[in-house]
């Protein structure tokens, strides 16, 4: 990352990078970047095999972060998350030592969240909004630049435990992945069933760049009219009774703008428009409403109710 | 000097240029409401002082209007390039960090590119020019033609000659005498009190040749005239009649009788 003058040319290098070993998903990882520059945590959703391992994994390397992965499993336990005490021998003495678990990264994808127990859940949640974990009576905190990046499938529903509204509100971003196109795919096909999937990418953004990133993005000035527009779409969460039983909260006014801004800033922008927020209203609130039964009963989707509040 | 003043000051003058413009297209607008009130109260034989009326209340509800719709989204509109960033800089003057300078930087070179006639719309202007010809041409023919199409004036008596708020002054005459207590209410002998009082002074008339369908060129003695050969028709004949005195009070003979003196 050289300057804030070229700051929008640096993610363009950025997606040129990830472009490199993803095909196509421009969106999910501009909104993945977002998520990373409003120091947040984003959740995804979608079926397997659509390379959400793969993204992140890559923008750890483009951005020279340390990279986790937890699988969840109703069996996993918190201490498996954030790891334990274990009894070492060093000079003929035995110690208790704190041996890390794979919470200790800088970008945590925790795969398939809904299968973990509401206990482990709980664990990666506090990590997530404390930025700190806590074993035994000791509390570690956890290395800055911290993501979490949490996965969770829309099929396969028994035997999961859903996260609850209050802690998906949590996440800054639920961001969706979509199947390929059919040239997409084709791609795809031919990159890693033919190709060596060995690629060569360079760090574009350096870890103690992210700091950095994540202050600017708070100082991208709004015009007032913007803003206002932003908050007017989330107060319209909590009054459209007819289609949404319970709407967002003012935390998503925040993730809403925090959102536009970071996208503003990654397309090379030092202000944010209208169409940000039109744009970030879907995987801002799409976690942040219940549709209620009249909704349900029509077939209308989370998208579809953002999209008519817009 | 803080990055946010040359913004500041920009912001500030293109609302003043908008402003101007507004105020000049607000007076045109009005003075075509003026000239199509005047041409209706003149159709309906209203006193045109009416037509001041929705003059007045068009002026300031249009101005009240237009003003309130100052806006920089308009300065938007007519320069894409500045689209919301003009607004961003607006509203964040007085902030400082480096993002808003390198914005306030780039919105000024950007509004170095903005001019005037860019919120002219002169096709509009031409129009509005156009229709206040054709309003005047169309003035001045109705009333050479005094062209009447109802008479609301007389109806509800607002016309020019029931609201002709100078006429106490005419029975006052110019060396103060009040001439409606001297007729005593009797205008019939002395006719209208204005052109009797015009009467009064010297009148210089200067007639135009070319103006007037006498032609003084052809001016020659009059040639006197035997009416008792003038040949009268068969059926025409003359008969003694009777003639009755009425009777006048002394005091009017008088009156008559004095004004004749006078004007001798």
């Amino acid at each position: 990352m050289s300057s804030l003058t070229t700051i929008g040319k640096d993610f363009q290098d950025v997606f040129k990078e990830l472009g490199k070993v993803v095909v196509g998903q421009q969106e999910v990882m501009k909104q993945v970047l977002v998520a990373i520059m409003c120091n947040g945590n984003a959740l995804l959703e979608s079926v397997p095999g659509l390379a959400k391992t793969l993204t992140i994994k890559t923008l750890a390397e483009i951005m020279d972060l340390k990279f986790s992965r937890i699988q969840n499993t109703p069996d996993l336990m918190p201490s498996d998350i954030t790891g334990t005490y274990i009894i070492e021998e060093e000079d003929g003495k035995r110690k208790f030592k704190f041996q890390p678990g794979p919470i200790f990264a800088n970008i945590v994808l925790a795969d398939e969240i809904n299968r973990a127990t509401p206990k482990t859940q709980a664990a990666l949640l506090e990590a997530m909004q404390e930025k700190q974990v806590t074993v035994g009576n000791k509390t570690f905190k956890l290395e800055e630049p911290f993501f979490i990046l949490a996965t969770q499938n829309p099929i396969e529903q028994e035997g999961t435990y859903p996260l609850p509204e209050a802690q998906q509100d949590r996440f800054l971003l639920k961001i969706k992945l979509d199947y390929p196109s059919f040239e997409e795919e084709l791609e795809i096909v031919d990159r890693f069933a033919e190709g060596t999937g060995q690629f060569n990418l360079r760090a574009i953004v350096k870890k103690e760049h992210i700091a950095r990133l994540q202050t600017y993005t708070k100082q991208v000035p709004i015009a007032n009219d913007i803003k206002k527009y932003a908050v007017k779409v989330i107060t319209a969460t909590r009054q459209r009774k007819d289609l949404i039983e319970y709407g967002a909260s003012p935390r998503a006014s925040i993730a809403i703008v925090m959102a536009a801004k970071a996208k503003a800033l990654i397309e090379g922008r030092k202000f944010v428009s209208k169409e940000d927020i039109k744009e970030m209203a879907f995987p801002v609130l799409r976690h942040r409403i219940v549709l209620n039964f009249e909704a349900q009963r029509k077939n209308l989707t989370e998208d579809d109710v953002i999209k008519e509040l817009l | 000097m803080a990055s946010f003043e040359p913004v500041a000051r920009a912001v500030r003058e293109v609302k003043n240029v908008l402003l101007e413009i507004n105020l000049v297209y607000s007076f045109l607008d009005t003075l075509i409401i003026f000239l199509l009130s005047f041409f209706i109260t003149f159709l309906t034989n209203v006193h045109w002082y009416f037509a001041m009326i929705p003059t007045a209340l068009y002026f300031i509800l249009h101005v009240t209007k237009r003003v309130g719709s100052i806006s920089l989204l308009r300065v938007e509109e007519k320069v894409s390039s500045l689209s919301e960033q003009l607004r961003t800089a607006a509203d964040n003057v007085g902030r400082h960090n480096e993002i808003i300078d390198l914005l306030n930087n780039e919105v000024l070179s950007k509004m170095r590119d903005v001019k005037v006639s860019y919120f002219i719309d002169f096709k509009d202007l031409l129009g509005k020019i156009f229709a206040m010809f054709c309003i005047s041409f169309l003035i001045i023919f109705v009333t050479s033609m005094n062209v009447r199409l109802v008479n609301f004036g007389d109806m509800f008596h607002i016309s020019e000659k029931s609201l002709d708020f100078d006429r106490g002054s005419e029975n006052i005459a110019s060396d103060g005498r009040d001439l409606e207590a001297e007729t005593q209410g009797n205008s019939d002998i002395f006719g209208d009190p204005s052109v009797r009082e015009a009467g009064k002074n010297p009148i210089s008339l200067q007639l135009n040749p070319t103006e007037s369908e006498i032609n003084l060129n052809e001016f020659k003695e009059v040639e006197p005239k035997d009416f008792d050969n003038a040949p009268a028709p068969g059926e025409i004949s003359a008969q003694q009649d009777a003639a009755y005195d009425r009777e006048i009070a002394r005091e009017y003979k008088d009156v008559v009788k004095n004004y004749f003196d006078k004007i001798t």
